[in-house]
């Protein structure tokens, strides 16, 4: 991790994003900033608007107005797999994969998908079977995230543990810059959850990436984030690293309660 | 080496090559009237797998596609009137193109937002104004039909091959179908093919994936148009005759029954389907008023019991039957 503390243009940013839906305002004016190479936590109690941060974030919707900016660059209204394209991955908060698949046909779409029309050890012309390279890289993938016992076991079968490894393997295998992870340890047994921590943070030691993600549960947040963010009935009362947002008396009142720390 | 990501090339080629093997014979040993439904049969065949590449590969629902497939036949004998030196591949070629083209136009408007029950509502309408178009247009013959369709003579450079000789053209119906059954296959096998199985799945996690989902949308519209249109070109010849019932949404429902009947999730589904309803047809022919009863109890009967197709039936049964170890071994695709 790189510890410089020379201003730098942030990797991605929001300004004053605002978002509604008929009934709610979930956005409102809402600013992120995050730098190359953190992790940041962004919490808040159920409602608060994390996911549909998260969906603004990603491209899943568009912000009513505002801005969202990648590398400097205004991706506002840029569909999402243009996004992906970019350097963005990202994970649901239930699990996402393609459930009639097995574990590596997932992976392998992920794999094509980031190779385009550019597959490396090239193909012949009429072959349609994936190319070497791209079932070494699925292997990979599926060894890292520790899923290759179950590599031929259909999507559906998975489980819920296993499919949120599974679609940690897609973004993985896309090489993401930043990578979006919507409560990556929502419904996990503690045993589960503490080896999601593990995984997430060996797999960010090892490619280097930014990581943003939102959380409920207070222990994984302390244990992986180097920047945390509180987001309460749309708007964001506090920002800076865990031992600062910690000690905030507002987020210690209205989210955190007095007794909130390590887990 | 062999992953279980690879295509299953050799099994599919082998089933093909016999049942190519078969129709090729047919004209030795069948009557002419069994030959005239066989032949039929390989054209429906093209229009039941390339519906299926929409449904079952994308994800897809049209409830138009008689119309390209009359779009490709009213194209070809155009084509084949206003140029008689033409070379009849071309023009074959050219409905292709023409169905594509149309495809991609009619897919920009219609596949921008309108998914799920609203596109298959307007490929509905789509259909029913080429119907409409095709009755009431006086140079395509209106309701009457466009008549005297002729089967051409094929130019080879070295040789000439006349198809109205014979069964000339049947032979070159059913090896002009396998040429497209096989263009369906490699599509869906390809690694186009997984991102549309990707994308029928679930589209939006293909799109966190990096696929352009409305793109590749709109390439399995194209081709299963283009191809369907093919098949329709092929088909003026075959009849010497088409009416703008080629058009009409009952024969836009025939892929759809067939891809129900086989099966939607595996490639030989629409085969199966096709092949058992032509049979189905055939062998109730002369029930004059019975045969639609029939025809509908069987279809209803597969489809409750065997919600997988004829095909998904026979995989459970076999798996019934497989000892665990055997059936755990075989992972289909």
């Amino acid at each position: 991790m790189s510890g410089a503390g020379t201003p730098t243009m942030p990797l991605l940013e929001a300004r004053r994003v605002v978002k509604d839906y008929p009934s709610v305002k979930v956005l409102k004016n809402v600013d992120l900033s995050v730098s190359e190479g953190d992790t940041l936590a962004v919490i808040g109690p159920n409602g608060a608007g994390k996911t549909t941060l998260f969906k603004v974030l990603s491209g899943e919707v568009f912000a009513d107005s505002g801005s969202v900016l990648f590398r400097g660059a205004d991706v506002t209204r840029v569909p999402e797999w243009k996004r992906v394209r970019a350097g963005f991955g990202r994970s649901f908060q239930v699990a996402r994969v393609f459930k009639d698949l097995t574990a590596a046909a997932n992976v392998l779409v992920a794999v094509e998908a980031a190779f385009r029309n550019a597959p490396p050890g090239g193909r012949t012309l009429l072959a349609c079977d994936p190319t070497r390279t791209a079932l070494e890289r699925v292997d990979e993938a599926l060894d890292e995230v520790g899923l290759s016992a179950r590599s031929d076991v259909e999507a559906k079968l998975l489980s819920h543990g296993d499919k949120k490894r599974l679609e940690l393997a897609m973004s993985l295998v896309l090489r993401p810059t930043i990578l979006l992870l919507d409560e990556p340890t929502a419904g996990m047994s503690p045993a589960d959850r503490k080896a999601s921590v593990d995984l997430i943070a060996s797999v960010k030691a090892r490619h280097g990436m930014t990581v943003v993600l939102t959380e409920h549960d207070m222990g994984v947040v302390f244990d992986l984030a180097s920047h945390v963010a509180v987001l309460h009935h749309g708007e964001m009362i506090a920002t800076g690293s865990p031992a600062e947002v910690r000690e905030n008396p507002l987020v210690r009142k209205i989210y955190l309660g007095s007794g909130a720390g390590h887990a | 080496m062999r992953s279980p990501l690879s295509a299953p090339i050799a099994r599919d080629a082998a089933i093909a090559l016999i049942i190519v093997a078969v129709l090729l014979a047919m004209p030795l040993v069948a009557p002419k009237g069994l030959v005239f439904v066989v032949g039929t049969l390989a054209l429906h065949i093209v229009f039941g797998l390339s519906w299926n590449l929409m449904f079952g590969q994308t994800g897809l629902v049209s409830f138009g596609h008689a119309s390209f497939f009359a779009i490709g036949g009213y194209f070809y004998a155009l084509v084949a009137r206003s140029f008689p030196d033409l070379h009849p591949l071309l023009g074959f070629a050219g409905a292709g193109a023409f169905g594509v083209a149309l495809a991609v136009v009619i897919g920009l408007i219609a596949l921008r937002r309108s998914l799920g029950v609203y596109f298959a509502i307007l490929t509905l309408a789509l259909s029913q104004i080429v119907y409409l178009f095709l009755s009431s247009f006086t140079p395509l013959g209106r309701e009457d039909g466009f008549t005297g369709i002729r089967r051409p003579v094929l130019d080879m450079g070295l040789f000439q091959v006349d198809l109205a000789k014979g069964d000339n053209y049947y032979l070159f119906i059913i090896l002009f179908s396998t040429l497209l059954c096989a263009i369906i296959w490699w599509v869906r096998h390809s690694q186009t093919g997984r991102a549309l199985r990707a994308i029928q799945q679930d589209p939006e996690r293909a799109a966190f994936l990096g696929i352009n989902v409305a793109g590749n949308r709109l390439l399995a519209f194209a081709i299963a148009s283009g191809v369907t249109a093919v098949a329709g070109a092929l088909y003026g010849p075959w009849l010497q005759l088409l009416t703008p019932d080629v058009a009409h949404w009952t024969l836009s429902a025939r892929p759809i029954l067939y891809s129900l009947l086989g099966g939607v999730s595996s490639f030989w589904g629409p085969v199966a389907g096709a092949a058992g309803f032509a049979i189905l047809e055939y062998g109730t022919r002369t029930l004059h008023g019975f045969s639609e009863i029939i025809i509908g109890s069987i279809l209803l009967a597969v489809v409750l019991l065997f919600p997988g197709g004829i095909l998904g039936g026979l995989e459970s049964l076999r798996r019934r039957h497989a000892t665990p170890a055997s059936a755990a071994k075989e992972t289909r695709r």
